[in-house]
């Protein structure tokens, strides 16, 4: 199972952990929680039986676990600690304004409502149907459609200035 | 999909911190040998001995020398029916008048 598990940690670990972190906006967070999803993988292995999809499983799996991780933290206790740091989502470039760009998306995805966050993650950087999120996020697809609507809108709102500059 | 979301879509995410699969990796296999632990039979013999495993080796080891014991006083049992069934002084006295015989007659050789 661990040569399995070091499979599976390879092909899905980096695109987990970016929607870790988008979520938590917390880096030791983000460890710990990828560490639960996969620990708990590891424990009971059998919960991959029937699953089609290992990548929507570790995605639903760790949404829930930020989801309980969070009910067990006071929201304003969150809020403070997410707004008091700078978030290195992206990967840095060379380039000036493009680094600026990146570091105002990762700003901008932090201002987001936490229930629009993973379904704009899911959406532009996992390209997943609405209907895929919904089954992630244990939600109708109606309510993904609308809340990546909404998110959208006030994402272009906020990066406007700098997305036009870079167009 | 838009060209705002092309854009967003392009952004590399930043890679995984060096240490993370190496640290996850091994707590999913202590997890792994945890569980398997965990999905032994509850008995076990360490169980049955207890409440002191120590206990029971002491009492091993004094069965076992009650058993050499044993066997060795098995051993000079038929000694003790000898010396049960000994005749009594008087009886014993037959058993050497042949020889207080020849000793008596070896007396009278030259």
């Amino acid at each position: 199972m661990s040569r399995e598990l070091g499979k599976i940690f390879d092909l899905h670990a980096p695109a987990l952990f970016a929607f870790l972190l988008n979520l938590t906006r917390d880096e030791p967070e983000a460890r710990d929680l990828l560490q639960d999803v996969f620990v708990k993988l590891a424990a009971r292995p059998t919960l991959l039986d029937g699953v089609t999809e290992v990548r929507s499983w570790l995605f639903r799996t760790a949404h829930r676990q930020v989801m309980d991780a969070g009910r067990r933290r006071a929201s304003y206790e969150r809020a403070v600690e997410q707004s008091a740091q700078a978030l290195e989502l992206f990967a840095p470039s060379h380039d000036p304004d493009a680094d600026a760009f990146r570091a105002a998306v990762a700003k901008a995805m932090g201002e987001l409502p936490e229930e629009q966050r993973p379904v704009v993650h899911l959406k532009i950087w996992e390209d997943l149907t609405l209907a895929q999120i919904g089954e992630v996020l244990d939600i109708p697809a109606n309510t993904a459609a609308s809340r990546y609507r909404y998110a959208l809108d006030k994402l272009e709102g906020l990066l406007r200035p700098l997305h036009d500059e870079r167009s | 999909m838009n060209d705002f979301e092309d854009k967003l879509r392009g952004l590399p995410f930043r890679q995984l911190p060096p240490d993370l699969r190496r640290n996850v990796l091994a707590a999913a296999a202590s997890a792994a040998k945890e569980a398997a632990k965990a999905e032994l039979p509850a008995w076990t013999w360490r169980d049955w001995l207890w409440p002191s495993p120590f206990a029971w080796a002491a009492l091993a080891v004094l069965m076992a020398g009650s058993f050499t014991v044993d066997a060795l006083m098995g051993d000079s049992s038929p000694r003790t029916t000898v010396s049960q069934s000994a005749p009594t002084p008087g009886a014993g006295l037959p058993a050497f008048q042949p020889r207080g015989r020849e000793v008596a007659f070896l007396k009278t050789l030259p």
